[in-house]
């Protein structure tokens, strides 16, 4: 394709090493409407770009998912460093100069940094609060004589003193159980970033680790499953480590340059 | 013991979780203002991944996962509209 044919601004996705083994044009669909996605590349790395770009994508299900799909196809194919969404160039010229060429060594250590490296996103669920709630009636004995005092009829209060009790046992085990997770992955893990964690929700983490290790995660996450029977795993990946490694670009002086 | 394999496709918290997550290299140095500016966002992703978990637990089904993750993601481009426009 001349890169003349082509049409601004540009839709970034990612950047990653150059090889001889590249293709031109990359298999996935492109953000919408835009051009398929080609490679552009200069000092040993390629920027990952679709022509015909809008000035911006809504945050929507499709949008996020064409623009993972480049990004996960082109992993694939070389180490690669994930660009955040809606990242917009104005023209070729600005990404090979301000980012290709001026920051051709940055970009080449944070390639290096993450190549043969996956990422997975861990979360455990509590699978069944009425079995939740079951078993720290039978293990608490404080909160158990609370509850059955209830039972003979009792004041607004008392009520809410147990459910708090039970909603500090909840967490409780939560934190425990979270902990037992982490301490099952931390010596397989190069880093594990924790997320957040909504009512119903175990452990949430993501974990950037070696392609060789997956197994070995894989297994541990599997263990911890087979101990604890009320919380369901539930594993993504891999995916191109965007927790670890995602860039976001700000071109300062669009103006001049487009 | 249990356990639910990611449903092919199903997880936007790849892009997502970054979109909204620590930010490791810039062109221009705007790191702290992009910190700030996520403070917004962050409660949708937390509703987004209590949803995800919902699914995990067969709490609801694909297709209400589906609709009310769309509508958190019509409030999280509200919101980047919003700051945008106050950006200009």
């Amino acid at each position: 394709m001349e890169q003349s044919e082509l049409t601004a601004p540009f839709y970034l996705y990612a950047i990653a090493r150059d090889s001889a083994d590249l293709p031109k044009l990359l298999e996935h669909s492109p953000v919408e409407g835009a051009g398929q996605p080609f490679l552009l590349s200069a000092n040993g790395l390629v920027a990952v770009l679709s022509d015909n770009s809008k000035d911006r994508y809504p945050i929507s299900r499709k949008n996020l998912m064409a623009h993972k799909n480049v990004v996960e196809q082109m992993i694939r194919l070389t180490p690669s460093l994930p660009v955040r969404f809606n990242t917009i160039a104005p023209s070729l010229e600005l990404v090979r100069a301000r980012l290709l060429t001026e920051k051709a060594d940055e970009l080449k250590n944070k390639i290096k940094s993450v190549e043969g490296r996956i990422e997975l996103s861990i979360r455990a669920t509590w699978l069944d609060e009425a079995k939740l709630l079951e078993r720290i009636l039978e293990e608490d004995s404080s909160i158990r004589a609370l509850r059955d005092s209830l039972q003979n009829g009792a004041g607004h209060q008392e009520r809410i003193r147990l459910g708090q009790m039970v909603e500090n046992a909840i967490l409780k085990r939560r934190d425990a159980l979270g902990a037992k997770l982490e301490a099952y992955l931390k010596p397989l893990v190069e880093d594990l970033a924790r997320g957040t964690l909504p009512e119903g929700v175990v452990a949430n983490l993501s974990l950037l680790i070696p392609e060789s290790q997956l197994e070995q995660v894989e297994e541990a996450i599997y263990t911890f499953d087979a101990e604890n029977d009320l919380t369901v795993v539930r594993i993504t990946g891999p995916l191109a480590p965007f927790t670890f490694s995602e860039m976001t670009i700000r071109w300062s002086d669009d103006e001049d340059e487009s | 013991m249990s356990k639910r394999e990611g449903l092919e496709g199903i997880e936007l918290l790849g892009p997502l979780g970054a979109f909204l997550g620590p930010i490791l290299f810039i062109a221009e140095n705007i790191a702290d203002q992009a910190e700030e500016a996520l403070l917004d966002e962050k409660p949708i992703v937390h509703e987004l991944t209590r949803l995800g978990a919902d699914l995990d637990a067969g709490r609801i089904e694909e297709n209400d996962f589906y609709e009310r993750e769309a509508e958190l993601l019509e409030r999280l481009e509200w919101i980047t509209q919003q700051k945008e426009a106050r950006l200009r």
